[in-house]
């Protein structure tokens, strides 16, 4: 039997998207945003159907996010977003995820170790969760069919560990409220009369708390004997290994279980220990874009262990919410390539001809092209390159190691730059105007040549740096005019890349991202950045520095072949960077930024697997600077507030300064260096960019007299918290001549 | 004083006896008609039929009357484009009676009439819509409705016409909240002439309105008196309204002339005296300088 977990829901042009902005402009009314909303429903309905899945997951639609939409099911609202009696119930519901005038809107954190953001569920003193149907009255379902649907939730355990508790509440004191809210909804759904229901609890994949294990066994035990007999609970986990967490699944009767076998193949040897009656099986990734490898698919499922069981469904790992909708719409992309994917709409086809394969074994055309795909990838010579193999194979100890260690390097470009004692400089973007962005698309539509662009880019170069040097900036950078985005402008220069026309995936609400594909091995066909830097530094006599994005980013950011491990995608990504970083420095550029902004999302779910993980990424950071002298100074830059737990390996990066973000938590962050004893220069953010406000002189001074008392004065950078590229420029020169002014007040005091 | 007359598609598609019916009310100048709109396919042709026939034989804008109830947003484009065709300008939008009084949007359909009013006006249409003296059949009550008249004001329609109504009072209430609220309507009472005793309680009924013991026992039965008493009655009303400020009215016609007529020409000979013309506004100033 074949089944989905869910399907990705912004329509397949991202229809939902464009309508939602235009209701929030008042453009369209709610009438027409839900009859988009119904025919985006409708569409994914009918491509299972036609796909012939046997148990298709309905309510898998969220207008935002599904753990907002349990938030107000379950009337956990904060309680800051006072009801607005009159309003309709879809605008509150807007007005929880996008904020309100001074209200601000709730938290939106990553969903696990994905790219999609869900909002956080706020657990107050005054929480009083209660089933609330009024998002109901929105809920937007395929006409019932008993028997084919099953109704998608995600579960009570997985909302309350991903939850956070306001000041001084334990959120654990509402748990038994929350299993009373949930079972009336549960109810609430039996009473429309479905009768399979999916609750999702991917929270089993990582590590539990007690007091999580203890919820489960609180809620589960009871729950069925709560509910009609008739209803059948499919209890589904995904994005990890249910190892520790099997006894719980155990102690309750489920109708299945469902365990992703994909993310991490040693979950299956949780099968055996699974009591329910029937299983399922995640066995396609519901994560990449890959066409399956039919073969290896069928030997894998054959050989599992599932005698046991009365019915095993095969299904995605995860929901497909993560890929895009279907490989129809990709027109740019060639024939060959085009086979080898597999979006949304071709997994599920992928999945029925599992299922009727296993129970007639007869060899349809669908399936001896799938086969000819795989076989064609595997010989393809765009994705083996003898050359990068030869490359990676041979490389030593040495590839990764600086000549000499931070203290020895510190004092060669301390002599080399002589730069004044708290340094400043920016992340690296500078604000990206209208015009630039008219040029880029100019030269897309071929309405301007190569060179006109190329033209108008230098003038924005050079304007950027006139303004630098005014505001009296110690090292300047180019400003990255000519980037459309971090990780697209190097995939677009790099070979074993390609790029969708509609491949976009949810990234939050309505916010959608287009990941690039690396379907080969890559390499560097010639300088990507070198001429524009170089460009840039002829224009100054104060310090260029090149701007280069890190291998692991350009790995979390894209969609990763599945023919070899992410380790050995990333090292080739590190070999083509590490090939720039040598070019820059070759044409007089010495100070080299590589930015690892994705650096902790890659962090595996289970706390087990971070050693592994980190070794290599910090490994290909190395790999891809160490190549230069010690008098040329390497920095990265780290976007993310969390360091106390990976503060070791950012050491181990070894780059000679870093920037982070830090002004939001008044340089609290600094702490986990302090503590570490960090050695190497830090840069920590005074200006939190993602608000337009312009902060003052003196408060910049109070966050640089702090950050004096956490890190050495000669390691002290003063930087801004993140890239300018989102902000104005009025501001960004306001703000950097306060930082540069304070800067130069805390230098006064120092000499005198 | 500005007039409008309400038509009907008739069931036998005389249109033509309708036009004879229009031509004898013309010459009062009405400012606007209507045509209604019944539900599927078949009564949309007719009404159709009827708006066609009836511009052919006036200037003046032709109205259709449009509901949302049963449709989706598709069929209400399939209707927008025929509109469209008939240069019609004018819609008077009204959601339109549910079975069981339990208003279901259909799927793909308008969730409320405010929504259907916003897209009609975004179409290009100048958008009428209803208002009630008298709460609604599935109405929550007064101040619900004052509060949907209001959104579907903000929604963009221009003016509001009355359900009928005899217990004139009521009439206060509407005009006085109108203005409290600041809701930038042009409100068109809706004027009933029946001879028939029986047919306005029927239609009284239909609508979930009362009628007063002082309405029913001004009819005997005899059909002489009962034009007589039912003329009177419209005139009175109008005269109330008049004096509430609002000088807009709509005539449902009922697809008859002759008692339209025979009031009609009683105000127009009476019109000599020119009367002051008030608007909701002013209304309720002079009625707070009264109070004070």
């Amino acid at each position: 039997m074949s089944t989905n977990l869910g399907m990705p829901r912004v329509g397949r042009k991202r229809e939902l998207k464009f309508a939602t902005e235009k209701y929030w402009r008042q453009e369209i009314t709610a009438s027409e945003l839900l009859a988009t909303a119904t025919d985006v429903v409708d569409d994914i309905y009918k491509q299972q159907v036609n796909a012939g899945i046997d148990l298709i997951p309905v309510n898998d639609f969220s207008f935002y996010d599904r753990v907002l939409d349990l938030c107000c099911l379950l009337g956990m609202t904060p309680k800051r977003f006072q009801k607005n009696v009159q309003s309709f119930y879809l605008d509150e519901y807007f007005r929880l995820a996008r904020g309100d005038g001074d209200i601000a809107a709730m938290e939106m954190t990553k969903w696990f170790d994905t790219n999609y953001h869900y909002l956080v569920p706020e657990v107050e003193a005054t929480s009083n969760p209660a089933f609330s149907n009024q998002l109901f009255a929105q809920q937007i379902l395929p006409e019932l069919d008993t028997e084919k649907q099953k109704f998608c939730l995600i579960g009570p355990v997985t909302f309350l560990a991903l939850a956070k508790g306001a000041d001084a509440v334990d959120k654990y004191a509402i748990q038994n409220k929350l299993s009373k809210a949930y079972l009336d909804l549960l109810k609430h759904i039996e009473g429309l009369g479905y009768e399979n229901i999916q609750i999702e609890e991917p929270i089993l994949g990582s590590d539990l708390s007690l007091k999580d294990k203890g919820f489960f066994s609180t809620f589960y035990s009871e729950l069925t004997e709560n509910l009609k007999a008739n209803t059948k609970i499919h209890l589904v986990t995904y994005f990890g290994n249910v190892e520790g967490n099997i006894d719980l699944i155990s102690s309750t009767s489920f109708e299945s279980v469902h365990l992703d076998i994909i993310t991490d193949e040693s979950n299956i040897e949780n099968i055996k220990s699974i009591t329910s009656k029937n299983i399922s099986l995640g066995i396609i990734s519901g994560r990449n874009i890959w066409r399956l490898n039919w073969e290896k698919t069928i030997e894998g499922i054959v050989s599992l262990p599932v005698e046991n069981f009365e019915t095993v469904y095969l299904g995605p790992s995860t929901s497909l919410q993560h890929l895009p909708y279907s490989i129809e719409l990709e027109k740019k992309i060639d024939d060959e390539l085009l086979s080898w994917l597999a979006f949304a709409k071709e997994k599920i086809k992928e999945l029925s001809l599992l299922a009727n394969y296993l129970s007639n074994e007869s060899l349809n055309d669908e399936i001896k092209i799938i086969k000819e795909a795989n076989q064609t990838r595997q010989s393809s010579n765009r994705v083996t390159k003898a050359d990068v193999r030869e490359r990676m194979s041979g490389l030593t100890d040495k590839d990764f190691e600086r000549n000499n260690v931070f203290s020895i390097r510190q004092d060669a470009q301390k002599k080399k730059f002589n730069f004044p004692i708290l340094p400043t400089t920016t992340i690296g973007s500078f604000p990206q105007t209208t015009d630039i962005r008219k040029a880029r698309a100019n030269l897309t539509k071929g309405e301007i040549s190569q060179q006109e662009y190329e033209s108008f880019m230098q003038e924005s170069i050079v304007e950027c740096i006139k303004i630098q040097e005014d505001l009296d900036l110690d090292v300047l950078v180019h400003g990255e005019p000519e980037r459309n985005d971090m990780v697209q402008y190097f995939g677009e220069l790099l070979s074993g890349f390609a790029f969708t026309s509609f491949g976009w995936v949810q990234s939050y609400g309505t916010r959608c991202v287009k990941p690039p594909i690396i379907y080969g091995d890559v390499e560097r066909p010639e300088a990507m950045t070198v001429k524009w830097s170089q460009f840039a530094q002829q224009n100054t006599k104060k310090v260029m520095k090149g701007m280069l994005t890190g291998p692991v980013t350009i790995l979390q950011w894209s969609f990763v072949r599945d023919d070899q491990p992410r380790k050995d995608t990333c090292y080739q990504i590190a070999l083509a960077i590490r090939d720039e970083v040598k070019d820059l420095e070759d044409a007089g550029i010495h100070v080299i930024q590589v930015d690892e902004a994705a650096f902790r999302e890659g962090l595996p779910v289970r706390r087990a697997q971070w050693n592994e993980y980190l070794k290599w990424a910090v490994d290909t950071f190395r790999l891809t600077t160490a190549c230069v002298e010690d008098s040329t100074q390497i920095h990265s830059h780290m976007c993310y507030s969390e360091f106390n737990d990976v503060i070791e390996d950012i050491a181990a990066m070894d780059a000679d300064v870093i920037s982070i973000e830090c002004s939001r938590s008044n340089m609290e962050l600094l702490k986990a260096f302090k503590d570490f004893d960090y050695p190497n220069e830090i840069g920590p953010g005074v200006w939190d960019i993602h608000s337009p406000r312009v902060p003052s002189q003196g408060e910049i001074e109070n966050l640089i007299e702090k950050a004096k008392n956490s890190v050495k004065l000669e390691n002290l950078w003063i930087n801004p918290d993140c890239g300018l590229k989102t902000r104005g420029w009025p501001e960004v020169k306001n703000t950097i001549e306060h930082m540069v002014s304070a800067t130069k007040k805390v230098r006064e005091q120092l000499s005198s | 004083m500005r007039i409008s007359y309400e038509f009907f598609p008739p069931a036998d598609l005389d249109f033509k006896r309708v036009t004879r019916h229009f031509n004898k009310l013309r010459s009062f100048k009405p400012s606007f008609l209507s045509v209604t709109f019944g539900a599927g396919g078949s009564s949309e042709n007719k009404s159709l039929g009827l708006l066609k026939e009836l511009q052919a034989h006036t200037d003046v804008d032709v109205a259709t009357h449009l509901t949302l109830v049963g449709k989706s947003i598709d069929d209400i484009d399939a209707i927008i484009q025929k509109l469209k065709i008939l240069n019609v300008k004018t819609v008077v939008a009204i959601r339109g009676d549910s079975p069981n009084n339990l208003f279901v949007p259909v799927k793909k359909g308008f969730i409320n009439t405010s929504d259907f009013v916003a897209y009609l006006k975004r179409n290009g249409f100048e958008v009428c819509v209803s208002a009630y003296p008298e709460p609604h059949p599935e109405s929550e009550g007064f101040e619900f409705d004052l509060q949907l008249l209001q959104n579907k004001v903000e929604a963009g329609a221009s003016r509001a016409i009355t359900q009928f109504c005899f217990d004139l009072p009521k009439f206060d209430r509407l005009v006085e909240s109108i203005a409290k609220k600041n809701i930038n309507v042009k409100l068109i009472p809706g004027i009933m002439p029946v001879t028939s005793i029986k047919n306005i309680l029927r239609m009284a009924d239909r609508c979930g309105i009362g009628i007063s013991k002082s309405v029913t026992k001004r009819f005997n039965g005899n059909l002489s008196d009962d034009v007589k008493a039912a003329k009177e009655l419209c005139l009175e009303q109008i005269e109330y309204l008049q004096n509430l400020g609002l000088d807009d009215f709509h005539f449902y016609t009922l697809n008859r002339s002759d008692l339209t007529y025979s009031i009609l020409k009683e105000i127009k000979a009476n019109e000599i005296h020119e009367h002051k013309s008030w608007n909701a506004k002013s209304w309720q100033e002079e009625r707070i300088k009264i109070r004070n």
